[in-house]
């Protein structure tokens, strides 16, 4: 057989007759492979120093061990006390992992959960907003969410609801939609002898309601007590009326005290989380610090 | 030569009746063990303390290191007698020198300080057979040498693989699993292993052809 030169085997693949020694190919390689051994002397060399390595590598004698390595009683008993101190720890780590974990999760999904109803509830009220009627036109519609009840007018919760008037009848309704600031309208404010809270409910979308009432000193108005509109829309925008001593103040900013709600809440999330991150990795911090500074 | 293996020539059946015979017994110098009689663990050590210091020294070529890395794997195994789960003790005693040889090469890799030193220890004889030739002799001193130095050379992730595979008989999933890679790139790392100690021999391939 008239094998090529060395020359030619700078091109062939050692790796392929690697390979084919340690019985890693398949039956293509193993052709290809073979065939490149009974075409280059280099080759078949290469497959033949390795075995011979590999022979004389599991041959490879013991070297001589520097000392004994049996243990002595005194090792034994600092062994036998780090045993007993160990399972504690062991028990803890995986406690503290747990509740690290859980802590973590916890906040996580929280703030998660708080900024997706942030978001949903921002879309919400600007939808509401389009769609609302705009009160200061004095709408009717603003009454026919009060039921009766819903307003005690001369400190009777009478069967005359103050429904009746429109918010710009009313010498404190305020209504607002959404971004939208509607002002109280103080019309005919002697006309309307209220003593107790005053309360003009425009319900518009099935949001949850929340109300902050907040006492007015009846200068322009004999009102004695709260004067309160709430607009829920959306989801729970709060809207907050009436200020002292001036009704024909204009509410609050809208959708403020439900913003800074969910931000309490995501703060409390996002606190919860950090506490849950720090248990589970301070333990770590602290050992790699430790070994840095003994190494 | 099925998987690149070096065949030992021992006769199979007496190698697996001795095996057996030594597992029997570490099993039972165990459960001694583990009833708090110390002389039985140390039984245990003698009887595999060579073996773990040569496995050691072979993936960490600094005597004192890896004299420290088998003294740690005999306290560990002490200390997590408890855990043992049956099966091979020489397996169990090798997997926890190898981990521990394999955290400090990854602790030498993150801070490396020194090479480890001139591989010129002459304690790495091979033992003289009584009816070796004094030329035969010398020359399987020459070779084994050689190659321990050669082994130290190469990068270590390489040397690991061959070492476990050649010398110490582990399969590929078991290497794989020591290692914690897979098993494709231990097959790797053994076949670019011995083609890297090839290129380390070459100056002496004289001694390893016929």
């Amino acid at each position: 057989m008239d094998r090529t030169a060395p020359a030619t085997h700078s091109g062939h693949d050692e790796l392929l007759i690697a390979r084919l020694y340690g019985d890693d190919v398949d039956d293509a390689e193993r052709a290809r492979a073979l065939d490149l051994m009974a075409d280059c002397r280099e080759c078949a060399g290469l497959f033949a120093d390795l075995g011979a390595i590999a022979v004389v590598t599991a041959a490879l004698p013991a070297p001589t061990r520097p000392r004994d390595f049996t243990l002595t009683e005194k090792d034994a008993v600092r062994l036998r006390h780090q045993r007993r101190a160990r399972r504690p720890a062991i028990l803890g780590a995986g406690l503290r992992r747990s509740f690290g974990g859980s802590l973590a999760a916890l906040g996580l999904a929280g703030a998660l959960m708080t900024g997706a109803v942030s978001l949903l509830g921002g879309a919400g009220s600007a939808v509401t907003t389009l769609a609302a009627p705009d009160y200061r036109a004095g709408a009717p519609e603003v009454a026919n969410g009060a039921s009766q009840g819903d307003l005690a007018v001369d400190g009777t919760a009478s069967a005359s609801p103050v429904a009746v008037m429109g918010p710009r009848e009313t010498s404190a309704g305020v209504g607002t939609t959404g971004g939208k600031e509607a002002t109280a309208q103080p019309s005919a404010p002697a006309a309307l002898p209220v003593s107790s809270s005053q309360l003009a409910l425009a319900t518009q979308g099935s949001g949850s309601t929340e109300a902050a009432a907040q006492p007015s000193a009846p200068a322009a108005l004999p009102v004695s007590s709260s004067q309160l509109a709430v607009a829920p829309q959306g989801s729970g925008s709060l809207y907050s009326g009436g200020s002292t001593g001036n009704v024909t103040d204009s509410p609050n900013e809208p959708s403020r005290g439900g913003a800074d709600a969910r931000l309490v809440w995501l703060l409390g999330f996002g606190t919860l989380f950090g506490i849950g991150v720090a248990i589970l990795i301070l333990p770590w911090a602290l050992r790699r610090r430790g070994r840095g500074t003994r190494l | 030569m099925a998987d690149g293996r070096a065949v030992t020539e021992a006769p199979a059946g007496d190698a697996s009746r001795a095996d057996a015979l030594g597992q029997g017994v570490d099993l039972a110098l165990v459960e001694e063990a583990l009833r708090g009689r110390l002389e039985a663990f140390n039984q245990l050590v003698t009887r595999h303390q060579d073996h773990l210091f040569a496995l050691v020294y072979r993936l960490v070529p600094d005597r004192d290191q890896a004299a420290d890395v088998v003294q740690e794997a005999f306290f560990s195994a002490y200390r997590n007698l408890a855990s043992f789960r049956g099966g091979s003790v020489r397996g169990w005693l090798g997997r926890i020198a190898v981990n521990g040889a394999l955290d400090l090469q990854r602790a030498r890799r993150r801070r490396p300080s020194q090479p480890y030193p001139e591989f010129e220890d002459e304690t790495w004889q091979p033992p003289a057979e009584d009816d070796e030739e004094p030329e035969t002799r010398a020359l399987t001193a020459e070779r084994s040498k050689v190659l321990a130095r050669a082994l130290a050379e190469l990068p270590f992730e390489q040397r690991n693989c061959i070492v476990l595979f050649d010398v110490e008989g582990y399969d590929y999933a078991e290497i794989a699993a020591i290692m914690r890679v897979e098993v494709g790139t231990v097959k790797s790392r053994i076949h670019r292993g011995r083609l890297a100690l090839r290129q380390a021999l070459a100056p002496d391939r004289e001694l390893f052809r016929g």
